[in-house]
């Protein structure tokens, strides 16, 4: 049995009645010593040594006693500290803190023999809570601290550290120029000011081969040595550190470093730059978002860019190579995002919808008692992922790749697991990969994505406009052909023009190859309620029919 | 075919009073009061049905349920399964990829059979297997 080494510790604040040969504190002392007595069984057993203090208050640490068995504490010689009371190792919870801090430091831990410490009780659960509003207090009052500092020494002008802005390398608490790089700096200036237009800075940088220079974290780790890209340029124009000033939240600060430009050609960039802000971009007055936005890439693995341009309040998304802006358009993709979107999110909501399949992709083991859990969950999951739940495409998908023979959707193992709530055993970052029979084509200067049968990938469900449309040719054309009724009664009864009902009805005359396409939504992309309900003339032959509006199988 | 082709050729010389004679001799219906051309493209849909085949009964039956708008059924995807729990056993029913339905170590021509063998009595097989859905009124 391991021997537990106590030390009694009893405190006294008041001088009076310690002259008395039994006083308070050998009260204190004998009640300990009978309570470790009581756990000798534990293998406790008390010190010879005795920390008494007498008349002192709890007030403070200084005490004679409590220093000793602090030392005592720090040399190793004890396990357990045995008080009377709480109180009587101190007053000030401050101190408390730092107390109990110390023993947990030491490993020591402390027993307070009539007041049980223990969380089950709410004498140990507001100590506990407590301490922690202590330590919380003083975290915080140590935060402010520092903050308070750093505004302070800003305001000084000194450089607090971080990422040195190009041009600079730290300097103990201020920068230094690195003269070549600083000629990069200068040289961005100019020809932002010449140009007015920080694509076109980056183009000519990079044409001209001026790239951002290799430098060096505290680290280690070299970072730069690649061309510029237009959120670098930006930063850099808009530093104030290259007029000699340091900002803190929205003060800037006269600087103890040099500066790099002067404060005429800075002044000048920003008024350009104010000039040419294009207005409130928010994502939340953003209809659509795009939804694979840093997920898609190409075969090389090469990022493709959410882009978009706007006509009215219509906007048009893509995903299109980085290339795109480095020149190359021949390599270089662009994707109509609605396209690839849905395909990638049909595919995955289609994969929930067959959970059993999905679970033996990911290569879980389930018992069979909770498959009806797993089923109901992946509903869940199917519907959500069919509202395009962005949060959701995040963590389940890692990658998108799309080639010219397959898209990949490399899936997280795990995050499917949390789907289906099940639990994922295996390592964090397993993936697997589901495939969609879906490529690009380029066909004549855009591409497009087909599926393996050379239909263009649907960007919609089934058309319920068309459906609609069709339905009621049908319905009308059964009123028709009864032939007691003409196209104006009908007309007149359906509250619409006799034009419209002529146009309708002849749709009950489409062939049944195209009527099954349009029931499964894999009609001709350009085959439209609109188109449907114009089209002046319908061929009479299913042939002739089908060459215009059929779906051609490749 | 040859005769199909002549046939509807046929069609666009016709006068209005020889189209009519022609719907009756096609259909053995009156011919709809409707436009010369109107019954033109009507008149060669019927012969196209005649000599290829029209709509197949699923289509017709998903017309038929999209008109009437009252309940809504899910084609059962290729290469899915579908459960269902009878009397304490979960039934999985197995669409191929080629869309054979596999149950019981066995092929059924349809669902509604494997709802007939499961329950002993005559089901719906897309309702039995929860493909077919009641729409909110």
């Amino acid at each position: 049995m391991n021997r537990v080494r106590c030390a009694i510790y009893t405190r006294k604040s008041s001088e009076e009645g310690l002259e008395q040969a039994f006083n308070s504190l050998d009260a204190q002392r004998e009640a300990c010593a009978a309570y470790v007595l009581s756990q000798a069984s534990e293998g406790w057993s008390a010190l010879p040594d005795i920390y008494d203090d007498g008349g002192l208050s709890g007030g403070s640490l200084e005490r004679p006693a409590l220093q000793r068995l602090l030392a005592d504490i720090a040399a190793g010689r004890v396990d357990i500290i045995v008080v009377y009371k709480v109180d009587r190792l101190t007053r000030s919870l401050l101190d408390f803190a730092k107390l109990v801090e110390v023993f947990d430091k030491a490993g020591v831990s402390f027993v307070s023999i009539t007041q049980s410490f223990n969380t089950t009780t709410s004498m140990g659960r507001l100590t506990l809570n407590i301490l922690l509003s202590f330590a919380q207090f003083e975290r915080e009052v140590t935060a402010e601290r520092i903050r308070d500092k750093i505004a302070a020494s800003k305001a000084k002008g000194m450089w607090m550290g971080g990422v040195p802005p190009l041009g600079y390398r730290p300097d103990g608490r201020t920068l230094a120029i690195v003269e070549p790089h600083a000629e990069i700096v200068r040289e961005i200036y100019r020809r932002y000011l010449n140009t007015g237009n920080v694509r076109l800075v980056v183009e000519q940088l990079a044409a001209e081969r001026i790239l951002a220079p290799v430098r060096h974290t505290s680290g280690g780790r070299a970072y730069g040595g690649i061309a510029f890209c237009r959120g670098q340029i930006y930063s850099i124009l808009k530093s104030p550190i290259y007029i000699g000033e340091i900002a803190h939240r929205e003060v800037r600060y006269k600087g103890q470093h040099q500066p790099i430009i002067d404060r005429a050609t800075w002044d000048a960039v920003q008024a350009r730059l104010d000039g040419n802000v294009p207005g409130e971009r928010r994502a939340t007055n953003i209809a659509t978002t795009s939804l694979l936005a840093g997920l898609i890439v190409d075969e090389a693995g090469e990022p493709l860019v959410a882009a978009h341009a706007c006509k009215g309040k219509v906007r048009y998304r893509y995903y299109v190579s980085r290339a795109r802006q480095d020149g190359d358009p021949a390599k270089s993709i662009r994707l109509r995002a609605r396209e690839i979107e849905n395909a990638v999110v049909e595919s995955i909501a289609a994969a929930f919808d067959d959970p059993l399949d999905l679970i033996a992709r990911a290569g879980m083991s389930i018992a069979a008692a909770d498959l009806q859990r797993i089923f109901a969950a992946a509903g869940v999951a199917a519907a959500t992922m069919r509202q395009r739940s962005t949060t959701m495409m995040r963590s389940l998908v890692t990658k998108v790749m799309v080639g010219a023979h397959a898209t990949d959707i490399t899936m997280s193992s795990s995050a499917v697991a949390e789907q289906l709530a099940t639990l994922w055993a295996g390592p964090k970052d397993a993936t697997f990969t589901l495939t969609l029979p879906v490529r690009i084509t380029r066909t004549g200067r855009t591409l497009r994505l087909i599926q393996n049968d050379g239909r263009a990938v649907a960007a919609t469900p089934p058309d319920a406009s068309i459906i609609k449309l069709l339905v009621k040719a049908h319905r009308w054309w059964a009123r028709l052909r009864q032939g007691d009724i003409t196209v104006r009664e009908l007309a007149e009864a359906e509250g619409v023009v006799k034009s419209y009902v002529t146009r309708v009805t002849r749709l009950a005359f489409l062939s049944p190859a195209i009527v099954d396409d349009i029931l499964a939504g894999r009609q001709r992309a350009e085959l439209d309620a609109k188109r449907l309900a114009l089209t002046a003339d319908l061929p009479t032959r299913w042939s002739e029919q089908q060459e215009t509006w059929g779906v051609t199988l490749q | 075919m040859a005769k199909l082709d002549d046939d509807l050729a046929a069609l666009a010389t016709m006068s209005s009073a020889q189209l009519q004679d022609r719907w009756k001799a096609v259909t053995g219906t009156l011919a709809p009061r409707i436009s010369a051309s109107f019954l033109r493209l009507a008149l060669g849909y019927e012969m196209q049905v005649t000599a290829l085949g029209g709509l197949s009964r699923s289509t017709q039956q998903r017309l038929a349920q999209l008109a009437a708008a009252r309940t809504d059924t899910r084609p059962a995807a290729q290469g899915s399964r579908l459960i269902r729990e009878w009397n304490g056993t979960a039934h999985v029913v197995t669409i191929g990829e080629d869309g054979v339905i596999r149950w019981n170590d066995r092929n059924w021509n349809s669902l509604s059979e494997v709802a007939r063998e499961i329950t002993g009595t005559r089901w719906s097989g897309p309702a039995f297997f929860g493909l077919k859905k009641r729409l909110a009124a």
